[in-house]
Parts: structure tokens; C-alpha cells; sequence
């Protein structure tokens, strides 16, 4: 469904005053791989691995500076106006802080109803049609319509999450973007949220593109999982394949760090003696 | 909302120089609505010349005296109100409109642009406004529209750049991302995303700058290029009494000092309305 063949992506090198450039940034290097319809691909990598540059690059929000992207067997860096519109409302996406990433002086409503305003042409909803839809999408991540009419600063970090899902949901995508959902979230609200997103995946029939740099969160979720490394994509694979037998020196450090949860092996000794 | 707005009213309720500001605004409105309706003598604001009772001083039956026509002062400060709150106003409401819209677009879409309108905005800075306003009345001749363009034209800069700033700022926001990845066009990010979120600091700005209008509008009534006579407008009122100084003070002191309320009840309240909105930028 989604291909990535050789992309990479160079900031920088911009002319600075008369003489100077500024120096170059590789945020991808090479990075090729493909997601298939249905499944849930895990993209884990360290702070600053390149990791959101890549989703930037699905959306088209940046260009590549080499190679392609096909989503659908079309390549996103040549659509037209009207391709990226329709690409904007198949791709959904979920941010990774629910306090940023919702407008503040937007009610839920609003918030969960512009999606479908700006694709109005394509969902053919009116008015009355795009707020059923809303109530509905909130029903569906949890929240009720109850909720439409407030704004976000009521809600807590896991329900702003629930409504950051619901507005990706609106446009009835069938691909969404997950750029670490959970990350900001207490491990309580993470688990109910991986939860909502399962059955979600179960119910739509959605391909999830997960990002993260929690191995235990990517483990629960993903079928297959990509590793990366400053740019560089340093393992592809089953997630059970790559957790048993990690083929990198970087992959098994990764899985070495992993915390366990069993108390007894924890490195800090035990706390209870006796 | 209602829990946000409770408490940001008892904040304000805290400062009594605010609450002073919120007092003195509210009355200048009070007068400005009722206008020639609650004057003691409109036959006088009309422009009733009684030169038997010319230069009466302060007292219980002309408050603040009479000019050197025997116009009642006080009916003419009070009548003086409207204009000079209109025009003030009319001023800073043209200004920021002009301003908002070219900051928008200067830090929204930045590169050559934003390069191109900050530069015209500089050079509108540099032109002195009080030279800019007698410059556009010798060219388009005297008249409160006319003086109003011409002050609104020196005062737009200033907006352009606070919103400048404030736009480059929230564009960046994740909501502002959000909205784009969903298919947003540039202009309903910035109608929707960046310029409902940036309406604090351009309020607590307008209100500040009400007082500077006032007197702005007051300084080109004094040199003769504003409101025409007779129109009473305190500016003009000023100019026309600095003839009767030091003797016949109450002509010139009672409009001066509605002046100097005007422009204290502004920046109070204005003060207040920062403190409020955008704590950020206390001083």
C-alpha cells in the first residue's frame, strides 16, 4: 500500500550571506520500505533518528531530496493539487502531544468536523451530516456528544488523544499515521489507548504506520517492524523475528535496554530483602 | 469557559488601577453616547455666541467658567467627548486592520513577501505622524476623515509588526501542522488557526494605544488641521483658549484635563486588559 524506495531527505546547504552555506543535515539517508494493506508497521528510532521527518515526508508536508514514495501505486511527490487532496483525506494522522496538536480556541465539534469541511466535496456532508458524524466518531473512540460543544483544555492528556484520533478518523481514511500516540500519555491511559486503536484497526480495517521509541508499545501492536538509526534504516522485519533474533549490533542493544517489568531482575536489587 | 472567565474577572477585580481604568473608559463612554443630550447649555455647543457673559469664571452656575465668546465650558468639554472618542477610536480600528492583515500575511507566508511589507512598514515608521497628518491635510485639505486616514496611515506599522512576530510564532504550533496534514489551504489556517489564537495581544495593544490615539487626534485639533470649529473637539478647544492664558486659565485647563483622563483611563484599563490576556508581556 505504502512504498518507500531510496528516500532521503538533506536540510540545509541554503546560501548564508555572501559566501557561506549553511551545513547540510541528512534526516534520511536511503531509507527504503513498504507497508501492506492492513497491517500495523512499527517505525522505532532514537530523538533526532529521522523518524518524523519520514511521516513530514508522507504527508507531503516536505519534499524529498531523492527517491519515492508510492501510496497506492501513486507517487506523492507528483501529485496534483487535487491528488494531494484526495491523498490528505485517505492519510490520517495522530500527533504525539494531545495538548499541542488540538486547537485551543476550537470546540470538539469544530475541531472533529474540519477535516470533513475541508473535504466536504468528496464525503458530501452537509452541516447537520457532519456533526451526526462527529457525535458518531466521538461515540467510537469512547467520548459521546455530550462532548461536542466543549474545548480542549477540559479534557485530560488520554481523552485529547481519543479526540486527536477521532478527528483523524473523520475523513474515513483507511491509512493513519500514529507519530508515538502514546508517548505523552501516564502508562495507564497508554494501554487503553493502544486498546481503542486495535479494535479500531479490527472494525475499519485500517493500516496503521506506528512510530515509536518504546520497543514494549511497538512489540504489543506491530506485525512488522523497521529499526532506525541517524537516517539510516538498520533492520526490517517481523517483530517476533526481530526481537528474538536481531540481526544488528544496534537492534540487540536496543532489545538489552528493554526495562523488564519482573521485579526481581531489576538492576536496582531487591528492595525487600528477606 | 465560564470557570476561565470567573477567574480572570476576580484577577482583574484585584487591581483597583484597572478597575479605576475600566471606570473612567466606561464614563467617557457614558458622556460619548449621551453626548449633547446631558449638556447644560447646547444652544452653546451649537455655536451661540453671549458675549455679556464672557469670561465668567468657575462657579455653581458655569462649572468650569466661560470662553471669550460665553460659551459654557463644561457643555462644550462634555460635547467635545464624542468626537475625540470616535475619532480615537476610529484611528486605532484602521490601524490595527491595516496592521493585522499585512502582519498576517508578512509572517505567514515570510520570504520576499514579508521582506517587501516589513520594509514599507519601517519606512511608515520613519515618517513622523503629526508631519505625515498636516502633509496629507495640504494635500486632501483639512477634516476628521481626513485626519483619521492620515494617523490611522502612521499607525498600522506597529500592529504589523506585533502581529508579525505572533504569526511566526503559532504557525509553527502542532494544531497548525495537524490542520495542513488534513488538507488545510493557507487561508484557513490563518483564518481559523493563527489569528483566532493571536487576538489577546492585539486587543491589550488597541487599548493602550486609545489613550495615544485621543491624544494625537487632541495635537492636530491644537494646530488647527483636525476636527474643524465648531465642532468641539478638546484639541481644538485647547488651541483656540491658549490665546486667553494665563488669565482666563478654566478655558484651556478643563478640556486639557479631559485629556489627560481620557489618556490615563485608556492605559489603565489597558494595563489591566495585558495583565489579563498576556501575562507574558509584563513588564
Amino acid at each position: 500500500m505504502l512504498e518507500v524506495e531510496g528516500v532521503s531527505k538533506i536540510y540545509g546547504g541554503e546560501r548564508r550571506g555572501f559566501f557561506g552555506r549553511a551545513p547540510q543535515v541528512h534526516a534520511l539517508s536511503d531509507v527504503s520500505l513498504s507497508v501492506r494493506r492492513g497491517e500495523s508497521f512499527g517505525l522505532v528510532g532514537e530523538s533526532g533518528s529521522g523518524k518524523t521527518t519520514l511521516t513530514r515526508c508522507l504527508l507531503r508536508l516536505e519534499e524529498v531530496s531523492a527517491g519515492t514514495i508510492r501510496f497506492d501505486g501513486d507517487d506523492i511527490g507528483r501529485l496534483s493539487a487535487a491528488g494531494l487532496r484526495a491523498l490528505r483525506a485517505r492519510v490520517g494522522i495522530v500527533f504525539q502531544d494531545p495538548y499541542a496538536s488540538l486547537n485551543p480556541r476550537m470546540s470538539i465539534a469544530d475541531i472533529v468536523c474540519e477535516p470533513m469541511e475541508i473535504h466536504r466535496a468528496r464525503l458530501g456532508l452537509d452541516g447537520r451530516g457532519r456533526r451526526d458524524r462527529a457525535a458518531e466518531l466521538l461515540e467510537r473512540v469512547g467520548l459521546g456528544p455530550q462532548h461536542l460543544g466543549r474545548f480542549p483544555h477540559e479534557f485530560s492528556g488520554g481523552q485529547r488523544q481519543r479526540i486527536g484520533i477521532a478527528r483523524a478518523l473523520a475523513t474515513g481514511p483507511d491509512f493513519l499515521i500514529l507519530d508515538e500516540p502514546t508517548s505523552a500519555l501516564d502508562v495507564s491511559v497508554q494501554a487503553q489507548v493502544l486498546n481503542l486503536l486495535h479494535d479500531l484497526q479490527a472494525q475499519l480495517g485500517l493500516t496503521y504506520f506506528f512510530i515509536s521509541h518504546d520497543l514494549g508499545v511497538i512489540r504489543y501492536v506491530c506485525d512488522r517492524v523497521a529499526l532506525i538509526y541517524r537516517g539510516r534504516l538498520v533492520e526490517v522485519g517481523a517483530t517476533e523475528a526481530v526481537f528474538q533474533n536481531p540481526a544488528s549490533d544496534y537492534a540487540r542493544s536496543l532489545i538489552a535496554a528493554m526495562p523488564d517489568p519482573d521485579p526481581d531482575r531489576s538492576p536496582f536489587g531487591p528492595r525487600f530483602p528477606g | 469557559m465560564s470557570e476561565r472567565l470567573r477567574r480572570g474577572l476576580y484577577r482583574f477585580r484585584r487591581s483597583w488601577v484597572s478597575v479605576l481604568g475600566l471606570g473612567i473608559v466606561c464614563l467617557l463612554l457614558l458622556i460619548a453616547i449621551l453626548g449633547p443630550a446631558i449638556v447644560p447649555h447646547p444652544e452653546h455647543v451649537a455655536g451661540l455666541v453671549q458675549t455679556g457673559t464672557r469670561f465668567q469664571p468657575p462657579s455653581a452656575a458655569w462649572w468650569f467658567g466661560t470662553n471669550e465668546v460665553g460659551q459654557d465650558v463644561f457643555s462644550l468639554t462634555l460635547a467635545g467627548t464624542r468626537v475625540s472618542l470616535l475619532a480615537g477610536m476610529a484611528v486605532v480600528i484602521v490601524g490595527a486592520v491595516i496592521g493585522v492583515f499585512v502582519g498576517a500575511i508578512a509572517g505567514f507566508f515570510g520570504g520576499w513577501l514579508d521582506e517587501g511589507l516589513m520594509r514599507l512598514s519601517d519606512l511608515m515608521l520613519t515618517v513622523p505622524s503629526l508631519i505625515l497628518a498636516m502633509a496629507v491635510a495640504a494635500a486632501l485639505g483639512p477634516g476628521t476623515g481626513n485626519m483619521i486616514f492620515a494617523i490611522a496611515l502612521s499607525w498600522w506599522p506597529g500592529y504589523a509588526r506585533l502581529v508579525r512576530g505572533e504569526v511566526m510564532a503559532k504557525k509553527e504550533e502542532q494544531f497548525v501542522t495537524a490542520a495542513r496534514a488534513m488538507g488545510a489551504g493557507s487561508g484557513r489556517l490563518l483564518r481559523r488557526h493563527v489569528l483566532p489564537n493571536i487576538v489577546s495581544p492585539v486587543i491589550v495593544k488597541m487599548s493602550l494605544d486609545m489613550g495615544f490615539a485621543i491624544l494625537t487626534v487632541a495635537s492636530l485639533g491644537f494646530v488647527g488641521i483636525g476636527v474643524k470649529p465648531p465642532t468641539p473637539e478638546w484639541g481644538s478647544l485647547l488651541s483656540v483658549a491658549r490665546a486667553n492664558m494665563p488669565d482666563y486659565w478654566w478655558t484651556a485647563i478643563f478640556p486639557g484635563l479631559a485629556i489627560f483622563l481620557a489618556v490615563f483611563g485608556f492605559n489603565l484599563l489597558g494595563d489591566g486588559l495585558r495583565d489579563l490576556l498576556d501575562p507574558k508581556a509584563r513588564r
